[in-house]
């Protein structure tokens, strides 16, 4: 078993790499990966959030929790890498949490691991690495990237593709990072499947090679975000809510426009013979949320704002593509269209079921990343 | 791609202390001695017959007990000596004996009044913290902006039920100096005993002189080349206390615990290698540090020293940075084989703001970049001399990937 080393991404062949450290079994495999190989390895885990006093229990086991951190310690003691940890509570909160909560008490749905990976992993991280000599920064995201030094030009754009594991992918979250920013990121997981993941941590001896995957947002662990919105904004929570049907009369009241989400079934507060689902949420004057049938979730457009490309310049013309709306949604063909100032008008082949502003979309094409943009609208059928 | 270590089973993975790459143990240069100096040769050598397999329990009546006594004796004697005589009372170390001082003398229920520095070591803040909450009145005395407390301030704050007074020696972060003998002598007047953490200036000062009419002070072993594990609370002039920990007796009761005879023996050979040596490393330091500061000013922009004029530490370079995180810089230096302290380390590895750089009123953008250089007896004036090219260069770096607009690469 020690024999055979899996085939990893990695763009330099040598010289010293951070390796972005959550704690988790991806990212400290692939510190333990690169070591192996004879990278010069050094650890960085940014500490994000204040676990301090009532977040500290619940935290733990969590992206960047105290007990986060202290496995990403372990691993690198384990290895006898150099690893550093710096407290980045401060800028997480203005760069992420802020707007997160922002979006969510304009009726809208965040997506703040996109913009982590803009503000903070590539842009913080990287330039932290840099300070620290790094050639590359690697992170445990399951994605791949061409090789920055392929080519004696070097690709004029980064070419970031979709990772080996469908059902890991994580390209999407990628689509908002600045070109510029992505020249020295290096992803060793993109060729490899979960499953193989855990083995090379098994296999490394890594201490967290059964550590249990975390699916809620770093900075609520307990994956309550109505709570969690409704204690850093206590206003939010008092704003009343008219509960309608699409051009009809309310059906009734609520509190909170954060609690509210496109597509979300649950916990509408309001009575009616047939499942209701929320279509719409609008906010400043109108603190409205329409509600209907399944049927009218459905939306074959959207508007995407603020858009960030990648692997071609902004398209002039119309162009073919899939298009994601979310994080393990399946690729869905359409066509882009830029408009006149600047954002794109997305039209898909076939309707899309919940399309929720403040989400991200990104376009690819045949897998490669092209880029994307933030989702405005979604105009329904 | 090849020749990196294969790894088949988890136990050859660790490697042994400081293997890694950056730099060969015997090349790194260690600026941290303020934080922990290294044990001293002379230190281990003493210690080493004590960690032999006998029994060392210096409470037994048997023959290795009146031995390991003696042993204990003997280096409470050194420990006396260098503080100008006194009751010493072994501890885990400067925490627990600064945690003594305050505790003990204020009795249990504790009673009275207390008077602190606002710059103490959390050693002092936290207990006296923890004593507030039980009802004791705390003053939190100011400093000036050289970080030194007004005497006094302190002497106005002492009130009938005053109980004690507690200010540190130096200060651990900017290595400012306070005026302890002459706020002992003022508060004798009005009968206050007065405690002073000396951790930090017991290598490079006459704690004789220091500590003045002091009633008490704190010592760590692992600040003076001593073992970590081990500090002591030492009584210069009569006092009640009452024990805040109860047991066997030993120590006349005042710290119940076999004491450790290694540790202990350390400690008293530390205080004798300090009371041989200081003399002469304090001048040599002194002079170390000078160069130091002024090649680092001569080659830096935007580099304050933090307190350029008050008393200090000889061997304590503070300076603060604009547009260099402290916490950056430091783990850089790891990296380059350098080791120098952001602020003062806490137990959780990660960097914090100071409050100390906030009481001095060092200004905002300099504050994330304090850094701490702090030598010690065994620093070499050729280390000095690659420190001051390796700082610097460090320095450019991380200003280069991290300020506004740069493209880190």
């Amino acid at each position: 078993m020690s024999g055979s080393q899996p085939a990893i991404d990695i763009g330099n062949p040598a010289g010293r790499v951070a390796v972005a450290m959550s704690g988790g079994v991806d990212s400290s495999t692939v510190a333990g990966l690169l070591l192996e190989r004879g990278f010069d390895v050094v650890g960085i885990t940014l500490q994000l959030w204040d676990y301090s006093g009532a977040n500290l229990a619940a935290g733990k086991g969590r992206c960047c929790s105290p007990a986060d951190v202290a496995d990403a310690r372990k691993v690198a003691s384990h290895l006898g890498i150099p690893h550093y940890v710096f407290d980045h509570t401060a800028q997480f909160r203005q760069q992420i949490i802020e707007p997160f909560l922002d979006e969510y008490t304009r009726g809208r749905t965040p997506s703040p691991c996109i913009s982590c990976n803009r503000h903070v992993k590539f842009d913080h991280l990287w330039r932290m690495a840099a300070a620290l000599g790094a050639e590359q920064l690697a992170t445990g995201h399951y994605a791949r990237i061409a090789s920055p030094s392929a080519g004696s030009e070097g690709p004029a754009r980064p070419q970031i593709r979709q990772g080996e594991d469908l059902d890991k992918d994580q390209s999407y979250f990628l689509f908002d990072v600045p070109a510029a920013l992505l020249a020295r990121a290096t992803f060793p997981l993109g060729g490899l499947k979960k499953g193989e993941v855990r083995q090379e941590a098994t296999r490394l001896g890594l201490p967290v090679a059964d550590k249990a995957e975390s699916y809620e947002l770093c900075f609520i662990p307990d994956g309550d975000k109505d709570s969690f919105v409704a204690a850093e904004r206590p206003a939010a929570t008092q704003t009343p809510v008219t509960v309608a049907r699409r051009g009809g009369q309310p059906l009734g009241t609520a509190e909170g426009l954060h609690r509210f989400t496109v597509g979300q079934r649950r916990g509408l507060g309001v009575a009616s013979s047939e499942r209701l689902y929320v279509l719409d949420v609008q906010g400043g004057s109108h603190n409205t949320v329409t509600v209907g049938p399944e049927e009218d979730l459905y939306a074959s457009r959207l508007i995407a704002a603020n858009c960030n490309w990648l692997a071609i310049d902004a398209p002039l013309a119309p162009l073919r593509v899939q298009a994601q709306i979310r994080h393990r949604h399946t690729h869905a063909d359409a066509t882009i269209r830029p408009l006149e100032n600047g954002d794109f008008a997305v039209q898909f082949d076939a309707a899309q079921k919940a399309i929720a502003p403040g989400q991200g979309v990104a376009f690819y094409a045949d897998g490669l990343l092209l880029g994307g943009g933030w989702i405005a609208t979604a105009a329904l059928p | 791609m090849a020749g990196g270590p294969r790894f088949t089973s988890t136990r050859s993975l660790l490697p042994p202390p400081g293997a890694w790459h950056a730099a060969p143990m015997n090349s790194r240069i260690y600026f941290d001695y303020n934080a922990t100096a290294p044990l001293a040769t002379e230190v281990r050598e003493a210690m080493l017959p004590w960690l032999a397999s006998v029994p060392t329990n210096p409470g037994a009546v048997h023959h290795s007990g009146q031995l390991a006594r003696a042993a204990v004796e003997a280096a409470r004697a050194e420990v006396a000596a260098l503080c100008g005589g006194g009751d010493v009372i072994f501890t885990s170390g400067g925490t627990e004996a600064d945690n003594l001082a305050i505790t003990s003398l204020l009795g249990w229920p504790p009673t009275g009044h207390l008077v602190v520095s606002a710059v103490e070591h959390p050693a002092i803040l936290e207990p006296a913290a923890a004593m507030a909450q039980l009802g004791i009145e705390v003053s939190d005395i100011g400093v000036d902006k050289q970080g030194r407390v007004e005497v006094d301030a302190v002497i106005e704050a002492i009130r009938p039920d005053t109980r004690l007074v507690s200010v540190m020696s130096a200060n651990n972060e900017t290595g400012t100096l306070q005026p302890v003998a002459e706020i002992a002598a003022r508060a004798a007047q009005h009968g206050v005993p007065v405690h002073s953490d000396a951790v930090q200036v017991a290598a490079w000062f006459d704690l004789v002189e220091h500590l003045g009419e002091s009633a008490m002070a704190s010592l760590a072993g692992h600040k003076i080349g001593g073992p970590p594990g081990i500090g002591a609370l030492i009584l210069r002039r009569p006092l009640s206390l009452q024990p805040s920990q109860h047991g066997g007796g030993q120590q006349q009761g005042r710290r119940p615990g076999t004491e450790p005879t290694a540790l202990i023996v350390g400690m008293g050979a530390a205080c004798r290698r300090v009371s041989l040596r200081r003399a002469v490393e304090a001048e040599r330091i002194a002079k170390l540090a000078q160069d130091l500061v002024g090649r680092l000013e001569a080659s830096t922009p935007e580099l304050m020293v933090t307190v350029p004029s008050a008393p200090r530490l000889p061997n304590t370079v503070h300076v603060c940075l604009a547009g260099c995180a402290a916490d950056l810089l430091v783990a850089r230096l790891d990296l380059d084989g350098v080791a120098i302290s952001a602020g003062s380390a806490c137990a959780s590895g990660v960097a914090h703001g100071s409050y100390v750089l906030a009481a001095l009123g060092v200004p905002e953008e300099y504050r994330d970049g304090a850094i701490r250089i702090s030598l010690g007896y065994e620093t070499t004036a050729a280390e000095v001399d690659r420190a001051a090219v390796l700082i610097p260069a460090a320095i450019d770096a991380i200003r280069g990937a991290t300020q506004p607009g740069a493209r880190g690469s």
